[in-house]
């Protein structure tokens, strides 16, 4: 689709000098009437938005922004009603948490930050709504057309290199004993009826594989193992789990602190009751991806997961740790300049062949069917080429906003090696940064894209 | 007597300058932001042939993951449907190893039988197949257990044997001569000693994947134990991703999915995945294979049984690239012999 | 298969000065799925209706958009004139080409490029219009009315004059709130019993109300229209059809406790009425205070006496020592709360004794003082030693306009009432001298100003502007330190009374707002849905707010209020089923996995949890269902559901897609 609308896009452009195409996603009750008074007062402007009509910003989904840029537009402006004025109370001050997390992954992904705009432009402020139209057009038309969205020529195959850290906080550590222990809790609780499955890991087919086993006798326990090549997170099976199991006995898993995380955010979202799940945690040290400290493991300090039921093994209680490698890394990204970033980031989805592991394996994609298959209407397109691609992994981002808890399996599993993890690391520092929000930490801590202070940040005209 | 030739590694590089002087397109194992993958090259260097496997399988260059088939326009009063052109260019898949070029086969078989599929059927004409002989093995290779071989030739138009510095060059097709045509005469003829050590590193590289064959009963075997419970412990970890499918060299199941507005789009066949739980959803919203355990099944029957029974022959190659990938370690080959150890007892 | 109409208005050369209709027109043929396009000078005039309704009925139009005005100024006209002409309104759309494109762009050209690019888009939305209807609540004709104060007996005789049932529920044993306290009211100095009483009477005798004194709210489950609520009749132990209010039982009762009608500033009987005009006239026997100390127990069962004197003297037998508190239910269609305000504690009046000294008091209990039926019948006298106040001090704003030490905001009747008793004061004491410290005068309302005036020039009230520091006590005299800005001066005042305007808040109603589930401000009052233009509505639909609850207030807006609560009220009440606009939110259930972040950010409560279950009764999953009823439109819901399983009607993902996909420029034809 968006080939072809570029291509009569620029077909046009050459028949016709280019004139900055501008998206306006606005709310019926303020910017709209806005819009209109703009019109009793005669104060002309620009004739280059084009707006669609909400009944409140909170309604605005990130995917309609990234429609509009596949569809052509050179920007795209979303306006309501003042914060504390909505219509409909709230939907502003959703609106504002929304786009501004949105925004700061747009940024980051290198799409240049004049071509995103917020407003709030109430319904008597007509004067504003044409300097608005007037301002984005001008800075819009300095900057260019967008052109083909999200198909940058990407001559030869070089790629920006992100800096690696320089050593690891921890070294390998023995974990023959702690398989033992491991077997041993399985085959009781199998055994004495505390649950009647344990999720844990076994040794796969090719060497140093470490795969997912459901365990149903004790005896079957003894293929039970515990190492630092058990990345895997295994909470992804739970809520399936317990409810192929309902009445029949709990489900125990083997987690790690980072994979109970997601524990809590089934728990905040009806997935699951705690009371179903038996959580054994394994003392951790951090794990291994072909002999290297995977990136989450450098800051963690915990071990052990809170809340465990049973708990495997002790850690050291002051344990060395450094700060996760990925802060250097987006910030070497954020060093560059947008369009720079836009090739990197571009570069990485033009691998993506979108095979869905990254969410096959995420516990906190479990929608029946993912966004990503819905053709009425079809947001995201089907095609692993550029468009289609940036909107699934924008909307994987956003959607995993607040939920995600960082356990960078989807990294881990991408064939193609896509550093999405950057991205969801991305999204969670503006969440902390702007919201004070850290995932996974508290189930009664409602999920930051749902609530709102009314004196949050962001960036509006 | 085998039409074959000894080339100097100086040789080999010039062959492919030629190659690539000759206005077609060259598509080797080349570094992509750390990956290897099959792209066109621009020069002999950036052809990487001393390499285990690439990522995924070279088939995106004869079956795209993404092919637009036509976009639509509204004009006036008229819808303008409009086919890009294909670009005719001749391509050179160059350094595939045995068991891609067998996967390739497979694909041919699928496309091309019957009623030929238009757009495969053309870029494939236009394709010429170079395979790469293996000297070593890596873990999770097992062509020798479908079937395959280090040194087979199945779906190669020529294939090249890296030994002791130097590569030998034998043509398998009449479109493998056609391409040698012009450069042939200046490399020396390969003896028949070169092809007995070629044939003997052959035969290490297969004791050292060590995999017995699976018999090709089993196909029937299989097929025979479609309702066995054993089919729902063997796909329980089965997550339902696409890796698997789109890493394969033989995979060739699509989709085609329009996208467009009301006023332009396109029509595009994309790669799908039987692993995929909306595969086989109907419009009503019945799905005949309802769970993960039933999909997974149906991936290995379509690859041991369904496609054995029709064709002759097993469609998975032995490449073990779906071991490596799949986020939970799924070992299609070990899954195949416990069910039939199942089934048989 | 679609079958658009499209009207291209000139508006006059309101929309044809810049815009060309012809071009737009000509455009608007090509579009996919319009069937017709007309243009014409004036849409909105009768002829220009006609031509929609025309082709309505002879061309069979599944949908029509009017190229023209905003929608906000004609969108009503034109879809009454589809309606009328058989089709439904809902699949009326307007493209604003006037406002949004003739009005504010300069270059003809370009004007009609976006116009016909607008008018692209509105097609696109109208071809997945649906027929919409209005949502049909049905409404239980009965309201209820929290608070038995003069706020809601206003309230609920309005609604049951106009001829609806209802319900009034009071926790005191008694109506009359705070006013029943007061003495006389400003500016006229109207006895308040005098005025209040009547209206208790009424409401007492009303055959549409059904009065509930000594009883308080429960639970309430439901929704608008169709409320359920469960009352707490508390004991009294005293049957309310034989008591005669003939007073026998109280000389005989031996339990004797402080009266929280007077403010503890008198004792009353563990039997008491409290006061004597009190509505219903029945006598309570307060368990807590009663020497019996089992009289609460739950079981009812064998009990052993200690005290049965005010049974032994009753002469009708109306005391029931085994009386049970009942739960009463009661099915409603809105709810007025009127549930008062109560004045801000000691701890704000620290420095000025409040609490240590018995003779600094607050204004209700200068109320009471100054009242004929209060603890010194009427004669002002000091707490400490009855003696007649010569010299009284007032402070006002005591914890109001206080951001620090109290609230920021003002108590609005304090200037009022501190002249009042300033006035009657010098009324009832002639030698006594009344002095005041103020920051401001807030004498707003009809005769307010005039009022303090009197106070101030015929009674020499003597008004100083500035604040007490503190307040001490020496051998049974006050001093008051304060400054006269004005003279800029310290002044020090002896007095023997000292009365505080202590700040206004709400009654204690943490539990009803739980219960209700309104949302209060920060300072506990309940939220009004907009300050300026929806002052009695809460966001919970069929909930209205009435008096000081809502805000402080004096009686005169107290009463206006709480007759709009009741007008509101009747608005639902009056009608035999609630409309309501049906763009609303829907669930598509099979689609719904069950997070409920919808519900989190509703801000009606309209999403509610629907359990999914087998044939055999186990449950399967929990879905969100909105309702309808509650549910306004906004598509909060939509915005934060994940896997797109909610959706608004009529402004819809595949409305907002095909817009989105329509502003195309090749086919808008190139500028002139």
């Amino acid at each position: 689709m968006s080939e072809s609308v570029a291509t009569v896009a620029s077909e046009n452009a050459g028949a016709v000098a280019w004139e900055p195409r501008i998206v306006a996603l606005v709310c019926n009750w303020c910017t709209y009437s806005g819009a209109d008074m703009a019109g009793t007062s005669r104060r002309g402007h620009a004739a280059n938005a084009r707006i669609v009509r909400f009944l409140c910003t909170g309604r605005l989904d990130p995917l309609f922004v990234v429609k509009a840029f596949e569809n052509g537009a050179d920007a795209v402006i979303a306006s309501g009603c003042h914060p504390g004025d909505c219509h409909y109370v709230q939907g502003n001050y959703l609106a504002r948490r929304r786009l501004t997390v949105f925004r700061s992954l747009m940024e980051f992904l290198g799409l240049d930050p004049r071509r995103l705009h917020f407003a709030w432009v109430s319904a008597s402020e007509g004067i504003k709504w044409a300097a608005t139209v007037d301002q984005v057009t001008e800075v819009v038309r300095a900057l260019g057309p967008v052109g083909r969205w999200a198909a940058p020529p990407l001559e030869g195959l070089e790629q920006f290199a992100l800096p690696e850290p320089d050593a690891e906080p921890r070294a390998s550590t023995d974990t023959a004993g702690l398989t033992e222990q491991l077997r041993e809790a399985a085959a009781a609780l199998l055994a004495e009826g505390g649950a009647s499955v344990v999720l844990g890991y076994a040794e796969g087919s090719l060497p140093g594989q470490r795969v997912p086993i459901f365990v149903t006798e004790p005896a079957e326990a003894a293929r039970l193992v515990w190492d630092e090549s058990c990345a895997a997170n295994l909470t992804v099976y739970l809520p399936d789990a317990v409810r192929r199991r309902h009445g029949d006995g709990k489900v125990a898993i083997v987690v790690k602190a980072c994979d109970a995380k997601a524990v809590t955010g089934f728990l905040r979202e009806n997935q699951l009751v705690r009371e179903d799940v038996v959580l054994v945690g394994v003392a951790c040290e951090g794990v291994r991806l072909e002999g290297r400290l995977a990136y989450k493991c450098y800051e963690c300090a915990e071990g052990v997961p809170a809340g465990a039921d049973v708990v495997v093994g002790e850690v050291a209680a002051a344990r060395a740790t450094a700060p996760d490698p990925r802060d250097a890394q987006i910030a070497a990204l954020e060093a560059l300049e947008p369009a720079e970033r836009w090739e990197y980031w571009q570069r990485q989805l033009d691998r993506c062949i979108r095979c869905y592991a990254c969410r096959a394996v995420c516990p906190l994609c479990y929608c029946g069917t993912c966004v990503a298959e819905k053709n009425q209407p079809q947001w995201i397109s089907k095609a692993a080429d550029g468009p289609g691609n940036t909107a699934w992994n924008v909307a994987r981002a956003m959607h995993l906003a607040g939920r995600c808890v960082g356990c960078d399996e989807c990294a881990r599993v991408c064939p193609s090696e896509i550093r999405l993890d950057l991205l969801n690391r991305r999204v969670a520092q503006e969440l902390q940064t702007s919201f004070g929000y850290r995932a996974g930490l508290d189930a009664s801590v409602p999920p930051p894209l749902t609530t709102f202070r009314p004196d949050d940040p962001g960036e509006f005209l | 007597m085998i039409l074959g030739w000894r080339l100097t590694d100086a040789e080999r590089r010039e062959w492919l300058e030629r190659l690539l002087g000759s206005g077609r397109r060259v598509v080797a194992p080349t570094r992509d932001g750390g990956l290897l993958l099959f792209r066109p090259i621009a020069s002999p260097d950036e052809a990487v042939l001393d390499y285990g496997n690439t990522r995924w399988s070279p088939k995106e260059h004869l079956f795209p993951r993404a092919e637009e088939l036509f976009s639509y326009r509204l004009t006036a009063d008229e819808v303008k449907l409009e086919q890009r052109a294909p670009d005719a260019v001749e391509q050179v898949l160059f350094g595939l190893r045995p068991c891609d070029a067998a996967g390739l086969a497979r694909l041919d078989s699928v496309f091309l039988d019957g009623a030929p599929d238009a757009s495969y059927a053309e870029r494939r004409s236009r394709t010429f197949t170079v395979s790469l002989a293996c000297d070593s093995a890596r873990p999770e290779c097992f062509c020798t257990a479908v079937g395959g071989s280090p040194g087979g030739t199945d779906g190669s138009d020529l294939q090249l044997v890296h030994l002791d510095g130097s590569w030998l060059l034998r043509a398998l097709t009449d479109k493998g001569v056609q391409l040698v045509e012009t450069v042939s005469a200046l490399w020396e003829q390969a003896t028949d000693e070169d092809w007995a050590a070629a044939k003997e590193c052959q035969r290490a590289v297969e004791e050292e994947i060590a995999r017995t064959p699976l018999a090709a009963e089993w196909a029937g075997v299989l097929d025979g134990a479609f309702g066995h419970p054993l089919w729902a412990a063997v796909g329980e970890r089965c997550l339902g991703c696409g890796v698997c499918a789109y890493v394969c060299p033989s995979c060739s199941c699509f989709d085609v999915d329009d996208n467009g507005s009301a006023f332009c789009g396109t029509r595009c066949r994309l790669w799908d995945s039987c692993g995929f739980a909306s595969f086989t959803k109907h419009a009503s919203g019945h799905n005949p294979r309802p769970d993960q355990p039933s999909r997974y099944r149906q991936r290995v029957l379509h690859k041991f049984a369904y496609y054995p029974l029709e064709h002759g022959s097993f469609m998975c190659v032995g490449c073990g690239r779906c071991t490596v990938l799949c986020p939970v370690g799924l070992d299609i080959q070990q899954t195949v012999r416990r069910v039939v150890e199942e089934a048989l007892a | 298969m679609s079958r658009v109409g499209v009207f291209v208005c000139h508006c006059g050369e309101n929309i044809r000065r810049k815009v060309d209709p012809v071009q737009v027109a000509e455009f608007a043929r090509r579009l996919p799925g319009v069937a017709l396009v007309e243009d014409y000078p004036y849409m909105c005039s009768a002829p220009g209706q006609k031509k929609v309704q025309e082709a309505i009925r002879e061309q069979g139009l599944t949908s029509v958009v009017v190229a023209a005005c905003s929608p906000h100024l004609h969108e009503p006209t034109f879809r009454g004139a589809t309606a009328e002409a058989g089709m439904n309104p809902f699949l009326c759309e307007m493209a604003n080409i006037r406002e949004q494109c003739a009005w504010v762009t300069e270059n003809g050209g370009a004007a009609t490029q976006k116009a016909c690019e607008i008018v692209a888009t509105m097609v696109e939305k109208a071809k997945r219009d649906q027929a919409l209807y209005p949502i049909e609540v049905p409404v239980t004709k009965r309201a209820l009315v929290i608070g038995g104060g003069v706020a809601g007996i206003r309230a609920a005789l309005d609604i049951a004059n106009a001829g609806h049932a209802v319900t009034l529920v009071e926790r005191q044993p008694t109506l009359g709130g705070n006013m029943a306290r007061l003495s006389e009211t400003f500016p006229t100095l109207d006895c308040s019993q005098c005025i209040l009483t009547p209206l208790m009477v009424e409401a007492s005798r009303h055959p549409n109300l059904e009065l509930l004194t000594y009883a308080e709210v429960e639970e309430v489950s439901g929704y608008v229209g169709n409320f359920q609520v469960k009352i707490r009749k508390k004991a009294r132990y005293v049957n309310e059809e034989l008591c005669t209010g003939c007073d026998d039982c109280v000389p005989a009762c031996p339990a004797t406790v402080p009266n929280e009608f007077d403010l503890n500033l008198s004792w009353r009987k563990a039997i008491y009425i409290p006061f004597p005009q009190a509505v219903p006239a029945i006598y309570t026997l307060d368990a807590e205070a009663c020497v019996n100390a089992n009289l609460a127990s739950q079981d009812g069962g064998y009990r052993v006496l200690a005290c049965e004197r005010c049974s032994q003297v009753c002469g009708p037998n109306a005391i029931e020592y085994d009386q049970q508190p009942e739960i009463l239910e009661r099915d409603v269609g809105a709810i007025v709360l009127a549930s008062g305000y109560e004045l801000m504690g000691a701890e704000q009046a620290q420095e000025y004794g409040y609490g240590r000294y018995p003779d600094v008091i607050d204004g209700l209990e200068f109320e009471r003082l100054l009242s004929a039926s209060g603890p010194t019948e009427g004669l002002p006298r000091r707490p400490s030693d009855g003696e007649v106040p010569k010299s009284v001090v007032f402070i006002q704003c005591v914890g109001s306009r206080d951001p620090k030490g109290g609230v920021p905001y003002c108590s609005r009747i304090c200037c009022m009432y501190t002249a009042k008793h300033a006035l009657l004061l010098r009324h009832k004491v002639h030698d006594s001298r009344a002095v005041v410290f103020y920051m401001d005068i807030r004498a707003a309302g009809k005769g307010y100003e005039e009022f303090v005036q009197q106070a101030m020039e015929e009674e020499h009230v003597l008004y100083v502007r500035g604040r007490v520091s503190r307040v001490t006590q020496h051998g049974g005299k006050l001093r008051v330190y304060g400054t006269d800005t004005l003279s800029d001066q310290q002044v020090e005042v002896e007095a023997d009374l000292v009365v505080l305007a202590t700040a206004v808040v709400p009654a204690p109603n943490s539990e009803l707002a739980r219960k209700l589930r309104v949302p209060t401000d920060t300072y506990g009052f309940f939220q009004e849905v907009h300050p300026k233009l929806r002052p009695v509505e809460t966001l919970t639909a069929g909930l209205f707010l009435a008096g000081s609850a809502q805000a402080p207030k004096d009686i005169p807006d107290t009463v206006a209020q709480a007759s709009a609560a009741a007008s509101k009220a009747l608005e639902l009440l009056s009608r035999p089923v609630l409309e309501r606009e049906p763009n609303v939110a829907r669930v598509d259930e099979a689609a719904c996995i069950g997070c409920f972040d919808c519900e989190r950010v509703c801000p009606y409560r309209a999403i509610e949890r629907q359990e999914i279950r087998d044939r055999e009764g186990n449950l399967v999953r929990t879905v969100a269902r909105v309702n309808e009823a509650m549910c306004e439109g906004c598509g909060a819901c939509t915005g934060a559901c994940r896997v797109r399983a909610v959706d608004v009607v009529g402004f819809d993902d595949e409305q907002v897609f095909a817009q989105l996909g329509a502003f195309v420029p090749e086919f808008a034809g190139a500028p002139a």
